[in-house]
């Protein structure tokens, strides 16, 4: 059986703990090999998460349950809802003067603290105006989010927190 | 050089065992500048994390057998079919999905729409919801809870 787990000098990243995969030997295995790897800034803890059926066009605090601390940045969330898989959406004029695409709009936003269904653009149809549609805004209808799960990782990504300060 | 790892009572958060990031001392360094605990139940500003995200296998995971990450399952239009996993954390899992499917260039709608659902502890109900089959290929991770929020 390989050499699983090294609390202790590793040839490749100095003292830590470390934690191969099946299969690996901790002391020499390939970083790629290693479950846990302390010589690395963060790994992936789950600070917050949730289950809720739907969300509305409303922001939902992810802090709010037990009040933890704000992370002080913009987290790595994880999600998964009901508005999922591949979406492709053109319309082409009759002339075939104008041709549209569109591909997926329902996003989520997120703040420190918050998680915040949002549709980005606009769907491509006749009735496209780059001058008046939104960039991002409430849902459209028909794209409610629903059986939305998420889990919040203590992993800053965002402008201006993928950096030493927030890394280090 | 800053303490890594402590294997024992820390001052904030008790029994366990803890790993800070490079740099950090582990016996009094912020909470965010862990990188691994063992939390027992802190709560509040003290929280420290509510475990680690993780992939639950479809198959193997147990023993000497190496897991299997990810399974692929053919769904017709319209139909629906039930894509398992290891039973490693009972219902409490965040099924994630990604379909192959081809396009049609020009038309309206075209879309490869599926959804989970009825999530047990060993297999759960996929719904090709599209009007084309498509095949999936499902990752099962471990939630940790089933609250609307933990």
């Amino acid at each position: 059986m390989a050499n699983r787990v090294l609390m202790g000098n590793r040839s490749t990243g100095g003292y830590g703990l470390y934690v191969s995969k099946s299969g690996s030997n901790v002391l020499n295995c390939a970083r790629k090999d290693l479950l846990f790897d302390a010589s690395q800034s963060r790994a992936g803890e789950v600070y917050a998460g949730g289950s809720l059926s739907s969300l509305g066009n409303t922001t939902q605090n992810f802090l709010s349950t037990g009040s933890k601390a704000n992370l002080g940045y913009i987290p790595l969330v994880v999600s998964t809802e009901d508005r999922r898989g591949e979406f492709d959406d053109g319309f082409a004029s009759q002339d075939g003067s104008e041709q549209f695409y569109s591909s997926r709009i329902d996003v989520l936003e997120f703040t420190t603290s918050t998680i915040h269904p949002k549709s980005l653009g606009s769907t491509a149809d006749q009735n496209f105006d780059f001058s008046a549609n939104q960039i991002i805004g409430p849902r459209f209808t028909g794209q409610s989010c629903t059986n939305l799960k998420f889990m919040v990782l203590k992993i800053p990504l965002a402008y201006g927190y993928m950096n030493n300060t927030y890394f280090g | 050089m800053a303490n890594r790892v402590l294997a024992g009572n820390r001052a904030s958060g008790g029994y366990g065992l803890y790993v800070s990031r490079p740099g950090n001392n582990v016996l009094n360094c912020a909470n965010d500048k862990l990188m691994f605990n063992t939390n027992s139940g802190e709560s509040g500003t003290a929280f420290f994390s509510a475990g680690h995200f993780q992939v639950v296998p479809t198959a193997g995971g147990t023993g000497g057998t190496a897991p299997t990450i990810s399974s692929s399952t053919v769904v017709a239009a319209g139909s629906t079919a039930s894509p398992s996993y290891q039973n490693f954390a009972s219902n409490k899992l965040m099924l994630w999905g990604a379909p192959i499917v081809g396009f049609t260039a020009n038309t309206n709608a075209t879309a490869a729409f599926f959804t989970y659902s009825s999530i047990g502890t060993t297999s759960a109900t996929l719904s090709n919801t599209s009007n084309a089959s498509i095949t999936v290929t499902n990752l099962s991770f471990n939630l940790l809870d089933t609250s609307a929020l933990f």
